[in-house]
């Protein structure tokens, strides 16, 4: 299992001028179905919706997780947006928020991709990892650090 | 001290894991041994062996929902926080610990 199964290209937006969380869902949940990994974009961003209303999903040092488990999914992955000025989001350290990985996550099986999930959010409260990400230009570099 | 925790959270898969994270290091900078046990989407990982139950002074039951197999703490002195607390301040559960403990007052 690569990173770029996990991740796949087309569902990195470089420095995409998203303004609001609402507008982040839209084009992320709207990647994803484009990719083949979720059968339906609205059901998928309720999901998604649900579960910020159960606790922040900001970290620290502008980095959100907003994550969804629904039916829709049909393999787990990630899709990843860096924008240009960080944004309003409920965080951890109470911080506007620049790189959001958001995480979809099929209701069963597919043990062995939920744990590369967990894995990356481990990695992403590293220090290293998050100042690495102010610094990327390329998908590539995005790929090298992860 | 000797430190044994479990962490767990709605979905299973980001905080559980993050709040693990955050207590290894939050407890192995105030100079603990930790040994955290995941209850995760996937299952139970790093499950805690008997022996480090045995050993420890204390558990740490960072999580959102129920958590498995309680009955493995009979006896044990246990804190009892959300995964949030586990994630936001680690190092102020760490020392509230160290205080209590050092009271003879955890429960």
């Amino acid at each position: 299992m690569e990173l770029k199964d996990l991740l796949k290209e087309s569902c990195i937006l470089m420095d995409a001028p998203l303004k609001t969380k609402d507008e982040v869902f839209r084009a992320l949940s709207g990647e994803l179905e484009e990719a083949g990994i979720v059968a339906d974009r609205d059901q998928f961003r309720k999901a998604v919706e649900y579960r910020e209303t159960l606790s922040e999903t900001g970290l620290e040092d502008g980095i959100a997780i907003p994550h969804g488990i629904d039916a829709s999914v049909r393999q787990a992955a990630i899709a990843y947006v860096r924008l240009p000025e960080a944004i309003a989001w409920e965080s951890m350290d109470g911080g506007p928020v620049r790189h959001i990985f958001l995480l979809a996550i099929p209701e069963t099986g597919d043990k062995i991709h939920i744990r590369m999930l967990s894995e990356l959010a481990m990695q992403l409260v590293r220090k290293e990892t998050r100042q690495a990400l102010n610094d990327i230009r390329t998908k590539d570099e995005l790929y090298q650090i992860l | 001290m000797n430190i044994a925790a479990i962490t767990a959270c709605t979905i299973g898969v980001a905080h559980t894991y993050i709040a693990k994270e955050k207590l290894i290091e939050a407890a192995e900078n105030r100079g603990h041994a930790i040994h955290v046990e995941t209850q995760g989407n996937i299952g139970i990982e790093d499950e805690l062996p008997p022996e480090t139950i045995a050993a420890a002074d204390v558990i740490i039951l960072a999580a959102d929902i129920a958590v498995a197999r309680q009955e493995r703490f009979k006896g044990k002195p246990i804190v009892r926080v959300s995964s949030a607390v586990a994630i936001k301040q680690p190092e102020r559960l760490i020392t509230t610990i160290e205080h209590k403990l050092a009271q003879g007052a955890a429960s």
